[in-house]
């Protein structure tokens, strides 16, 4: 931080408490103008111009299978059934769940080219097949795990344990949010269970404060927890309890001069605020029949695709970070009908999503980013008659989309069987870095202090991949 | 806020430097200069040889003052000649210093202090925290009530401050109650005090609050979140262990007032001192609350030296305030810990057992037995013997009869038949059984993974994620495959090797019930439909035995007694009751909280050093796999003093820690008690007393203090009460004009500052005052009613079954701390879900926080009980007003919000005056005032 940014910095952390003794009074009035206003981050300035306002991360957990769905392999179909060469094995730890020396496995379904870029994609997502030139294929990711919650924790902070905050915590603390109404980092759950849960870690705030954690919509309920007043309490009723709750608050704040009062006002008012807001958000009532086609979602019944239209109706309304889990996708043991039944689920929402923002201009500022925390092995775990992959963090694809990404783009390679990534790495670390430059954010010089030591997403690692941007 | 609060404590420095004569005072290394360089430079320049840049090292005055090919970093008194101030002044951004990629850049204001300092001489001085305190006199000032004041009091006089005034008695109370206990003085409480006119009052009070169970509550409560006590192990599967006993050692321990050495030696080494007690063996529980990650794609070996990381890290956090993790890859950038010191503490903390496979993967744990909640061990033992001859009055074998019997069984028989056992209607088993097994099959004519489903009745449901180890379980599905029925789960364990006559009893397509010991156990969990008929497996009948996708019985085999097993193809009603008799048995196992067996033994995770300690290696940037030299047990060397032997192991290494020669121990300790009742620390980075971090505010008060601390025999209450019983600690909390510009940070301490509660006591005050809260002590975590599917929304193991009675109103310590989802009022309140050490929690000011205050179940419920309370009391609105006001406030009204009040209740809307005063409660629960600590 520079030094033009203290008195304003000082107002804000006034306003959002986290002096403990205060620094001034400052006017209610002019606090909660102050608070209107767009873009309360650390960063009163970015460090370049941004090209994406917003982030819609599509977490696939448990783990696609990039060697089905976006990197062909040949060699990989012609030896299926071989035991896996053991040059492949040297250096490198062991199979998460396989154990011994498994064979190959090729893929069975078939894939083509599409649109004008001619990015290659698996039968298995025909409806993502017409968008194939929005997209930025990176066929090369690695990552550092193949254990699940370590590798969802890397791909969302940066570390094994999940200590740290997110990268959606590191855009609300450097970006702030757009609208003050909603939380600026949402997260949308789906899919079905498959025994791997989610952690609070996933959207936690590491170090930051607890504004900048991630608010998980519940897909039972009001979306955001304790929303609803209490049975019998109408907005009327509750209008009144507020107002003499801040005539209260106001004359402590008069006796007192303690800015943290004003802010606890200006809370309440957002609570209000939002019991308003996040229902409306949450109404589908008013999205065109034809739009609910073309997600493929109901207007109540949760879904993935359900999901997709609402991260639509979030990133509209300015909220910063949107990410989608969905889950179901550890196909161990069956492939086929998992994979199926995942792509099945969140192909057509997927392509909607991406025509849709692009329909309503939003595509260019907004950035896409579909993935899970690794990819799966080129070898198969047989079980019985049905056959699945295990997980596999060498080499995985990953595609981005809008957000000034270079559409049409399919960048890197792993080797012949879609084992190691080796043309173009891209290591997670890699990827955040990216991601934070598109916001306008250099990732060496985002940080926090904590315990001494300035923190940052990409730890010390990182590089922009510069061939990705447009 | 990274360099924020650097530029904040410089610009708070350079301001106090001004004011105090309007002139430069005397620059002071530690607290001037330090920060600078260690921030600014020490990355590329200080102590880490490997980064270190030019050759030029900053952190030591050999190093900055030597001479290099003619050029002299520092040339003490000669600015001009002083390589180093024409490098951070210089115009050519090739030249300049810090470079520009290190994102780091001086402040003219830093500048100006780096210039003083060379030119008056460029004196060094040893970082401040690795210096031995020093025990100085306390100034004289007037105004002051104990040796803190005076510190405080002649620093204020200093800077042309002056203490507020005493904050009224009915704020000290509240503050003093809450700070204390946790919990708001009661009326009577408020009374008492108020009327006691005599001297010392206000010692009385606090010494009245210091001998109560609540503030050993309290206090542990931060120690909690330092230990990193949760009830569960963390990482995905994030299973509960029975650590609990940890947590109320603690209690227990801050309630005896344990002087910190001692407090110190049992936690990080109680199981290596001679004769070591079962309750010193427990405190160890400290370092086995590191996360621990289970099943089988975790590398055990990875997984388990994160957990030795985390003890190291943790460690060197709690005791020293260093942050030691820093060299764990290489050595410290800006404290002098090698990565050498950084694996010999390692190798301390190497040593203990990690055995078992897959889930079963983990530490050594120690079998404890525990009485429970509030009773004593007496009436424990009475109830129990109550409850055993009430037993063995029961009748062996009820009066069953032989109607509808279809067979009768004594001891295991893998084959008893088949198509005699196809029923498809009611049907009743019933058998006696005796047994300590987790799992265990008693009738079984069920194989789901070989798709031959029918009915199933055991203990332990074969293993399977709803059902509990120990309780019983019946499956019935009317299809063989998949499964489409019934599944009822006991309440209560039943495996606790005393003899049980257990029986299911099922009404095709209307009830499925168990009982035990001839009652109904109506807690049972019913899950699906109750079918209307019964699928016809082909597996034969198999009695104490089941399947596991084989045609023959094979798995779950009964281990212990098992007799008089029947089958009845009819639903069995009144002959399986014991009448009055068993309904006392049903009473008295409740009393003990729920069956004999339940929560009396459990395994304790605790340390358990292994007789051949392992061989530690450095490890190379980090990553295990790559291995440096072999270490040796030992402390930092910065911190070794001469002549001393070397820590050896881990108890005397704790030894070591509390000899009270440590420069740091007793000094990090006192500044966290400091922080607890102001806010901050006299160190306001509470854990890192590094170079990175604040320098003290107040070093000679910190330094009084450790002193004092350590003459006192480590007496953790003196320091409390020397703090609380302050003047500095009792004044007003009014932020004047004078403060907000000379010490907007309360700095100085001319005021006393506000501070909002923790999560724990926004919730228990609230319980508090509704009258709900349940002052239990210890046991294992009890379940508040939290959001329906808040775990199963997120696909985390287990069931969050809402506790019921009075283990829902229990204080929020005993919530069950869940790392991987924290109850969600604790969450949003900013309490850690503590997966790892936090010495400081941050504190929010967010809508999602008004909106559990306004709308959780548990304030809604409060606001009710206060309702409730306010009306059942006599005299008029105005008296109940000023009950209100006092429970929630700990004052009265002021005429104005009388008035304001009084009008909200005339006016409400509600037809009922319950409803209206519901509302009031419901403001007054929300207030600032409320949740704040005056």
């Amino acid at each position: 931080m520079i030094d033009s940014t203290f008195s304003a910095d000082l107002t804000r952390r006034a306003f959002l408490g986290r002096s403990a003794g205060g620094i001034g009074s400052v006017a209610l009035a002019s606090l909660l103008n102050d608070q209107l206003q767009a873009g309360q981050g650390s960063l009163s300035n970015f460090h370049h111009a941004p090209k994406a306002k917003r982030v819609i991360f599509l977490f696939m957990a448990g783990g696609p299978s990039h060697i089905d769905l976006f990197d062909p392999k040949p060699k990989l179909n012609e030896l299926d059934g071989k035991k896996i060469p053991q040059e492949l094995l040297k250096d490198h730890q062991q199979f998460a769940l396989i154990r011994g020396t498994p064979n190959l496995k090729g893929s069975p379904y078939s894939f083509r080219q599409h649109g004008q870029s001619g990015s290659v994609i698996s039968e298995l997502l025909p409806h993502l097949s017409k968008v194939a030139d929005e997209l930025t294929v990176i066929r090369s990711m690695h990552t550092d795990t193949n254990v699940h919650d370590p590798g969802v924790n890397f791909m969302n902070c940066g570390t094994l344990l999940g200590d740290r905050p997110t990268l959606g915590s590191w855009m609300s603390y450097g970006l702030g949010s757009d609208n003050q109404d909603l939380p600026a980092y949402t997260v949308l759950t789906s899919g079905v269970s498959d025994g791997q849960p989610l952690l609070q870690s996933f959207w936690g705030n590491g170090f930051l404060d607890s504004r900048h954690a991630g608010v998980p919509f519940r897909n039972s309920g009001a979306p955001v927890l304790h929303l609803d007043n209490p049975k019998g309490v109408s907005t009327q009723d509750r209008r009144r309890e507020l107002d003499l709750i801040q005539w209260m608050n106001g004359r402590q704040h008069e006796a007192l001069g303690d800015p943290e009062i004003t802010t606890r006002i200006a809370s309440y008012e957002l609570a209000f605020r939002m019991q308003a807001s996040v229902p409306q958000l949450a109404d589908l009532s008013k999205e065109s029949e034809k739009t609910m086609e073309k997600y493929g979602a109901d207007r109540v019944k949760p879904s993935f695709a359900r999901n997709c239209l609402m991260a639509r109706r979030l990133v509209e309304r300015g909220v910063r970070f949107v990410q989608l889990y969905d889950r179901g996708w550890d196909s161990h043991t069956d492939m086929d009908r998992e994979h199926r039944r995942q792509c099945g689920a969140a192909d057509q929402p997927i392509a909607a999503l991406i025509a849709d923002l692009k329909q309503r201009g939003l595509l260019d500022d907004t950035l896409v980013i579909w993935g899970g925390e690794f990819g799966r092995t080129p070898v198969a775990q047989v079980m019985g008659k049905t056959w699945g992959r295990d997980h596999h963090p060498h080499g995985f694809t990953m595609w981005m989309a809008g957000g000034g990404m270079k559409p049409g783009l399919t960048y890197g390679a792993t080797d012949e069987f879609g084992y190691h990534a080796v043309e173009n790495k891209v290591h997670v670390h890699d990827l955040h870095a990216t991601i934070l430059h598109q916001l306008g954010i250099d990732h060496k010089r985002l940080t926090f202090r904590s315990q001494g030591r300035d923190f940052r997403l990409t730890d010390v690692h990182g590089h922009v991949v510069r061939d990705l941007l447009a | 806020m990274s360099s924020h609060s650097a530029i904040c404590r410089l610009a708070f420095v350079v301001g106090l430097l001004l004011s105090a004569s309007g002139a430069w005072a005397k620059l002071e290394f530690n607290r001037d200069v330090r920060p600078i360089l260690s921030d600014k430079c020490f990355a590329c320049h200080g102590f880490d040889a490997k980064t270190r840049e030019a050759g030029l090292r900053l952190d030591t005055e050999e190093g900055a003052y030597s001479l290099k090919d003619g050029v002299q970093a520092i040339k003490p008194g000669a600015l001009q000649e002083s390589e180093v101030w024409h490098r951070i002044t210089h115009s050519d951004e090739d030249e300049l210093m810090p470079p520009r990629e290190s994102n780091k850049s001086l402040t003219e204001g830093e500048k100006e202090v780096l210039k003083r300092w060379i030119e008056g001489g460029a004196k060094y001085q040893p970082h401040w925290a690795f210096v031995p305190p020093k025990k100085r006199a306390p100034p004289v000032v007037s105004g002051a009530r104990n040796p803190i004041d005076q510190f405080i009091g002649a620093r204020l006089k200093e800077e042309e401050l002056s203490f507020s005034p005493e904050a009224d008695h009915t704020t000290l109370i509240r503050r003093v109650t809450l700070d204390l206990t946790g919990l708001p003085p009661t009326p009577q409480q408020m009374d008492q005090f108020l009327n006691d006119a005599a001297p010392g009052a206000y010692e009385r009070l606090v010494d009245r609050l210091m001998a109560t169970r609540d503030y050993a509550e309290r206090r542990s409560q931060d120690w909690l979140d330092l230990a990193r006590y949760a009830d569960t192990r963390g990482f995905a599967d994030d299973k509960m262990r029975e650590i609990w006993p940890y947590r109320d050692w603690v209690v227990h321990a801050l309630d005896e007032n344990m002087p910190f050495d001692q407090f110190t030696i049992e936690q990080l080494a109680g199981d290596m001192l001679p004769n070591a007690t079962q309750e010193q063996r427990i405190a160890t529980g400290f370092h086995r609350n590191a996360p621990q990650a289970r099943g089988q794609t975790y590398p055990v070996e990875e997984y388990r030296l994160k957990g030795v990381t985390d003890r190291v890290n943790t460690t060197g956090k709690v005791w020293l305030g260093l942050t030691m993790e820093c060299a764990e890859c290489h050595d410290h950038k800006f404290d002098p810990i090698s990565q050498r010191d950084y694996y010999s503490l390692f190798a301390i903390f190497n040593n203990t057992g990690h055995s078992g496979k897959g889930h079963g993967q983990g530490g050594p744990t120690m079998k404890y037995h525990y009485t429970r909640g509030g009773k004593s061990v007496d009436e424990r033992k009475e109830l129990e013997a109550e409850l055993s001859k009430a037993r063995a009055a029961l009748p062996e074998s009820p009066l069953l009869g032989d109607d509808g019997l279809l067979g009768q069984w004594d001891g295991v028989h893998p084959d008893a038949g088949n198509k005699k056992f196809n029923l498809t209607g009611d049907l009743t088993i019933t058998a006696r059984i005796k047994t300590r097994q987790k799992v265990a099959s008693v009738l079984s004519k069920y194989d789901w993974r070989g798709k031959q489903r029918s009915y199933v009745f055991g203990i332990g449901g074969e293993g399977e994620r709803e059902a509990a180890p120990g309780h019983l379980f019946f499956w019935v599905s009317s299809r063989t495959d998949p499964f489409d029925g019934v599944s009822l789960y006991g309440s209560k364990p039943v495996n606790d090797g005393e003899e049980h006559r257990v029986s299911v009893v099922f009404e095709a397509g209307k009830s499925v019930r168990f009982f035990v010991d001839g009652v109904e156990d109506k807690l049972a969990r019913v899950i699906g439909k109750v079918p209307e008929t019964i699928a016809i497996s082909n597996r034969p009948m198999a009695i104490g035995v089941g399947y596991r996708n084989d045609a023959g019985a094979k798995a779950y085999r009964f281990e212990g007694d098992l007799k008089d097993v029947r089958l009845y193809d009819r639903a069995l009603g009144k002959e399986l009751g014991s009448g009055k008799l068993g309904e006392r048995v049903a009473e008295l196992m409740a009393a003990l909280g729920g069956g004999k067996s339940e929560g009396k033994e459990v395994s304790v995770p605790v340390m358990w050093e292994m007789s051949k300690p392992r061989d530690t290696f450095i490890h190379l940037r980090g990553s295990f796999l790559s291995r440096g030299d072999q270490v040796g047990p030992a402390v930092p060397r910065i911190l070794a003093n001469e002549g001393e032997a070397q820590a050896e192991n881990r108890l005397e290494f704790a030894r070591w820690l509390v000899n009270g020669k440590n420069p740091l121990v007793a000094r990090v300790v006192v500044n966290r008690f400091w922080q607890s009742y102001f806010g901050h620390g006299l160190v306001r980075t509470s854990d890192d007393f590094g170079s990175q971090g604040t320098p003290p505010t107040h070093p000679d008060l910190l330094d009084w203090l450790a002193s004092e601390f350590v003459e006192s025999g480590w007496d953790m209450k003196h320091i409390n009460r020397l703090i609380v019983t302050s003047a500095t600690y009792r004044q007003a909390v009014r932020i004047s004009s004078a403060h907000r510009e000379k010490d907007p940070n309360n700095d100085l301490y001319a005021r006393m500052p506000r501070v909002r509660l923790p999560a724990e006591q926004i919730r228990d005050q609230a319980l508090a005052i509704g009258g709900l809260l349940k002052p239990l002590p210890g046991g294992p975590g009890v379940f508040p009613p939290q959001a329906d599917r808040y775990w199963e929304d997120r696909d985390l193991p287990g069931k969050w079954v809402a506790s019921k009675g009075d283990d829902r109103y229990r204080k929020s310590l005993y919530t069950y701390w869940r790392r991987m989802a924290l109850h969600p009022t604790m969450e949003l309140l900013d309490a850690p879900a503590r997966a790892v050490c936090v010495s400081k929690r941050t504190t929010a000011n967010l809508p999602t926080q008004a909106l559990v205050t306004l709308n959780a179940p548990v304030f809604v419920e409060s606001a009710e009980g206060l309702a409730k309370r306010l009306l059942s009391e006599p005299g008029d609105q105005k008296a109940r007003l000023d009950l209100a006001f006092r429970l929630c406030l700990g004052r009265r009204p002021a005429p104005a919000e009388q008035i304001k009040f009084l009008g909200f209740l005339e006016s409400h809307p509600a037809k009922s005056k319950d409803a209206a005063w519901v509302s009031v409660a419901t403001i007054l629960l929300n207030l600032d005032e409320t949740i704040t600590r005056p």
